[in-house]
């Protein structure tokens, strides 16, 4: 009777949720026996997208419950099942996982099997009868948490896991309020698997998810199982931390709280969090993320489904770095006195002081630097206002030409590598500086043998890759046919070619551009693609925040804008020019500045960014501004005002509006827009002149340090931690 | 070389050294005490992440062989592991040449090299395997702690595997077993301090109608009793020949009747004639 008031409702929410053509969207008609009579192959109704049925497919029938479906011949019978919208209980399957079958938790019933199945590693039959909610199936699943739970620690109370427990929850439904278990529980070692993962492992109920994803999708084959029966234990067996970019996502991953979070341990329950939606910032792709904060306090942070970004993944610096967000705050202005020191001014003394010096110093006296965390808005009134004040010295954070989008984005976007049959990568190590695209690759790598070629230093993807060189002379060599990876990369119907900035930001990155250029048109590649490891990058290239053609250079400026810029070296800019730092955290560019502006970090603040595919993406306020801090864009209005040139903008509404009037495509920051190149403008990207000979210096990597990349991850803790246990990464 | 990159990663202070007690203190035993050490790696200078280790000649030749028996392939290759860890067991069997033995009966197939019951797996080994077969070193640590008769503890120079399963325990298994104990001041699990015997308890070792029994090394040593237990131990220690098989002058698994079945060759029906099957 549950199932079928579940199906039910299923098909209540189907009529409406659904976007289908009109034929499809009728409500499902009630049959006879009062039961809903489902449509043929229906979505799944968790909100996912529903995996397209594979050309050629053959379709066979099955009934869940008594209701006939269509689904795919090969499906599992969980998916048949969860397809009319009834959830399995389980704790080893996993979407984006092998199937391991261990846990026995999903157990249904199939006519004429004298035994329950498990239904995740079985597939389905045609006019196989599957049962969800028979007695047998009830029983199963009881006796399965009952086994499950006799040698489960059952601390909850002291476990960090509480609250948003895969084993909980389910013991609430299938679980005794009493234990028939009265012999000594097993207890099992805790690892040490480094600084970013607690292990409490005799919480471990072996559903082997961690150490699967390190194997398939981090690519460390470090965690296993270790010895066998009552006693195998999950571990490395070495006593070594787990060493990935990517090791936070098995805290996700764990059903129990076997691994949890070590920076997070026993500092708050799930149920105290407000989560909100937004974006993360601190690498150029920009994976959706759900920031969790308690009491004004960003405590963690948390991946959110984004098939076209992140699948369900975030790095570690993404989940880890935010701690860094409650460190070395600026969070009131600073003026450097006679004395040689900062110290707090108010915001009209600061603004002031500052307005006075811009009315007084001459257009080409003045620039402006931008960081790599800073969003859109911010850009465009800093440009606006300089460009008021006569001056066009905005310098990006990624020096790359504006012209032409498709010549600075990653055109074949961070999913369509799945659809590359040859990849080449130059100048970049994409584990650093992209890690979500690394993980994309290698997964390309392991299921369809993708042929990677690498140009740059020879670093440890994860994957296997041909080493092609390390100069830009191994791009010439390309050219010549009988390179073995140059036929790989003509064979190849839909080749990718992806450039890191490292290599064109050098000198001669004009000469190695054109040398990519000449590749990708040899190989019929459809243009290439740039990979920035900032999130400003993008965003800067596509409002004009690039130097103009009479800009002044930085070593003659008597007054530099920092915007987030941490790395200008002092002896860029003469001595004695005035130095104004605004941002968020008190790294090198505040230590140099004369005017400290606090700004507001990313999680304090609506913001737009375009990541490095031209996503455009917003932020959102998850917690206010430190202190007297406020957002940027807002800090640049004050400013102009009190410069006397006023900006046509006031709310960010407006400003939001001006954006869109720079760059139509902004508009629009629903992250699904990413305006694809077209044929013809790849192609221009493609014809631009070649300019010079690259050098002989071998290509480097954008990143010197992974865990400490910009102003938040350099102020965190654990990410320091992160560098003394696993090193740099570059 | 890129994968021994990502392994020659950070080793953090062995938690493993300060093992935790826990298990002790629940007084659970599991059989995870066959050999003290559990299922994880315990530094020490005789086993270290450190060490490297070579194979020898005799042990690459059994490497080739084994390795033409398996497809060319990384998967292949993998199926390798199980006898390539023994055959580093057999590398590691030093007594095994040393031990001056006659068998009871003078039919039996004689030892002329280790079988690897002596020997123990390191786990500089084990990285050497990995390399060779190109997996990670993960993949063979999960081959190794599964499989009880892979040692990842350096034995003593002679490995006493004593029965104890039920025809054995009937017999008088754990008599010998607290002779053992008392006669060499080790317990199961355990390593004499002169480092020459290495005491475990195994299950079934096929021999149960001799029983009570043990394995030494490679070999069996059958029908014991505390006394000839003794002696055959104190026989070993000094390096004099000691009797493999039946101590009591039994014959194979003869019974106190001598042989009374089998004794003529069966009268058929035997098996088809395949030869002429296939001329057909
Ligand atoms: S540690 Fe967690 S994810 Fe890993 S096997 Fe145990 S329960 Fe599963
Ligand atoms: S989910 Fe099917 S066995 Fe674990
Ligand atoms: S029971 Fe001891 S050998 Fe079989």
């Amino acid at each position: 009777m549950k199932g079928a008031r579940i199906l039910k409702r299923a098909s209540r929410r189907l009529s409406s949720s659904l976007t289908v053509d009109k034929a499809t969207r009728a409500v499902a008609p009630i049959g006879a026996d009062g039961l809903a009579v489902l449509p043929h192959s229906l979505p799944v109704l968790n909100g996912a997208k529903l995996p397209a049925v594979r050309e050629g497919a053959q379709m066979i029938e099955v009934t869940v419950d008594g209701h006939a479906i269509q689904i795919e011949s090969g499906s599992s019978i969980l998916q048949a099942i969860e397809s009319v919208g009834i959830n399995v209980p389980r704790f080893c399957f996993h979407e984006r996982l092998s199937v391991a079958g261990n846990c026995r938790m999903c157990l249904v019933e199939i006519e004429k099997s004298p035994k329950p199945v498990a239904s995740c590693a079985m597939p389905t039959m045609p006019g196989m009868k599957i049962f969800t909610n028979s007695p047998m199936v009830k029983k199963a699943r009881e006796g399965v948490m009952e086994f499950l739970l006799a040698n489960h620690p059952l601390d909850c109370p002291i476990c960090d896991q509480g609250g948003e427990c895969d084993l909980q929850d389910q013991a609430m439904l299938f679980g005794s309020d009493r234990s028939r278990y009265y012999e000594v529980k097993r207890a099992v070692e805790d690892k040490n698997l480094g600084p970013l993962v607690k292990t409490v492992m005799t919480r471990c109920i072996h559903c082997t998810r961690c150490v699967r994803f390190s194997q398939e999708v981090a690519g460390v084959n470090m965690l296993g199982t270790v010895g066998r029966g009552n006693a195998m234990e999950i571990g490395t067996y070495v006593g070594m931390a787990l060493n990935s970019e990517m090791s936070g996502n098995v805290v996700d991953l764990c059903p129990v709280g076997a691994l949890t979070s070590k920076p997070n341990a026993f500092t708050a329950r799930a149920w105290e969090y407000r989560s909100t939606s937004s974006i993360d910032v601190l690498d150029g792709c920009c994976p959706s993320i759900k920031v969790d904060n308690r009491g004004g306090e960003v405590m963690r942070v948390q991946p959110r489904t984004n098939e076209d970004v992140n699948e369900e993944w975030i790095s570690d610096k993404t989940r880890y770095a935010v701690d860094g967000l409650k460190r070395q705050r600026l969070d009131v202005p600073l003026l450097r006195g006679a004395d040689g020191l900062l110290a707090p001014v108010d915001w009209k003394t600061a603004l002031q002081i500052l307005a006075d010096k811009l009315r007084a110093l001459r257009g080409d006296q003045i620039g402006a630097f931008a960081g790599p965390l800073v969003e859109v808005e911010a850009l465009v009134a800093l440009k606006d206002l300089f460009n008021s004040l006569g001056s066009t010295a905005t310098f990006p954070p990624t020096a790359l030409s504006a012209d032409l989008r498709a010549s600075y984005t990653l055109n074949s976007t961070i999913a369509g590598i799945e659809l590359c049959d040859a990849l080449l990568l130059v100048g970049t190590n994409p584990r650093t500086e992209a890690p979500l695209l690394n993980t994309r690759i290698r997964k390309m790598v392991r299921h369809y043998d993708l042929p990677v070629g690498l140009v740059g230093s020879a670093v440890d993807l994860t994957y296997e890759y041909s080493h092609l060189g390390t100069t830009a002379a191994a791009l010439s060599s390309l050219l010549t046919p009988s390179s073995p990876f140059a036929s790989v990369l003509s064979a190849a119907k839909n080749p990718a070619i992806v450039v890191g900035t490292a290599a064109l930001l050098r000198e001669d990155g004009g000469a190695i551009a054109s040398l990519v250029r000449q590749v990708a048109k040899a190989s019929g590649a459809k243009g290439f693609s740039v990979l920035h490891a900032a999130a400003a990058a993008v965003g800067a290239l596509d409002v004009g925040f690039v130097p103009g053609p009479s800009a002044a250079a930085p070593s003659r400026l008597k007054l530099a804008y920092l915007l987030g810029h941490d790395d200008l070296p002092a002896a860029s800019l003469p001595e004695d020019a005035f130095v104004v730092y605004q941002g968020h955290h008190g790294g090198a560019g505040a230590q140099m500045a004369d005017l400290v502006l606090p700004g507001a970090a990313y999680t304090e603040k609506s913001a737009t960014y375009v990541n490095t595919e031209g996503r455009v993406q917003r932020t959102a306020k998850a917690v206010d501004p430190p202190g007297a801090a406020r957002e940027d864009w807002k800090i640049v209005v004050g400013l102009a005002l009190l410069a006397g040139k006023p900006l046509p903008y006031e709310s960010l509404g407006a400003l939001r509006e001006r954006m869109a009037s720079l760059a139509p495509f902004l508009a629009a920051a629903d992250g699904e827009a990413v305006a694809p190149s077209s044929a013809e403008i790849a192609a221009a990207a493609l014809g631009a002149p070649s300019a010079g000979q690259p050098s002989d210096a071998p290509l480097g990597v954008a990143l010197s340090n992974f865990y400490m990349s910009d102003p938040v991850s350099k102020a965190s803790p654990t990410m320091a931690k992160c560098v003394q246990a696993f090193g740099t990464r570059a | 070389m890129l994968r021994r990159l990502a392994h020659s990663a950070v080793r953090l202070p062995a938690l493993a050294q300060q093992r935790t007690t826990l298990q002790w203190v629940a007084g659970i035993r599991t059989t995870s005490a066959r050999l003290a050490g559990g299922f994880i790696h315990v530094e020490s200078p005789e086993n270290s992440v450190h060490d490297t280790f070579t194979f020898d000649a005799e042990s690459e030749k059994e490497i080739a062989f084994t390795l033409a028996k398996y497809p060319d392939t990384k998967q292949g290759k993998q199926s390798a592991i199980m006898p390539l860890l023994w055959i580093v067991q057999q590398q590691l069997d030093k007594a095994h040449a040393t031990i001056k033995y006659k068998q009871a009966d003078e039919n039996a197939t004689p030892f002329p090299k280790s079988q690897g019951g002596g020997g123990w797996v390191p786990l500089a080994a084990m990285h050497a395997i990995a390399d060779r077969l190109g997996c990670s070193h993960m993949d063979v640590y999960e081959v190794a702690t599964f499989f009880t008769m892979y040692n990842r503890n350096k034995l003593g120079k002679f490995h006493i595997q004593l029965c104890a399963t039920t025809p054995c325990m009937v017999c008088g298994a754990y008599d010998i077993m607290h002779t053992i104990e008392s006669h060499l001041g080790i317990h199961v699990g355990e390593t004499s301090k002169c480092g020459t015997w290495t005491l475990t308890e195994v299950e079934c070792l096929g021999a149960c109608v001799n029983a009570p029994m043990i394995q030494i090394n490679d070999m069996f040593f059958e029908d014991l009793t505390p006394e000839n237990t003794v002696k055959l131990l104190d026989d070993l220690a000094a390096g004099r020949e000691v009797v493999v098989g039946p101590q009591n002058g039994r014959k194979h698994s003869l019974g106190p009747m001598g042989r009374t079945s089998l004794t003529e060759p069966p009268s058929g029906p035997y098996c088809r004639d395949l030869s002429s099957l296939k001329s057909s």
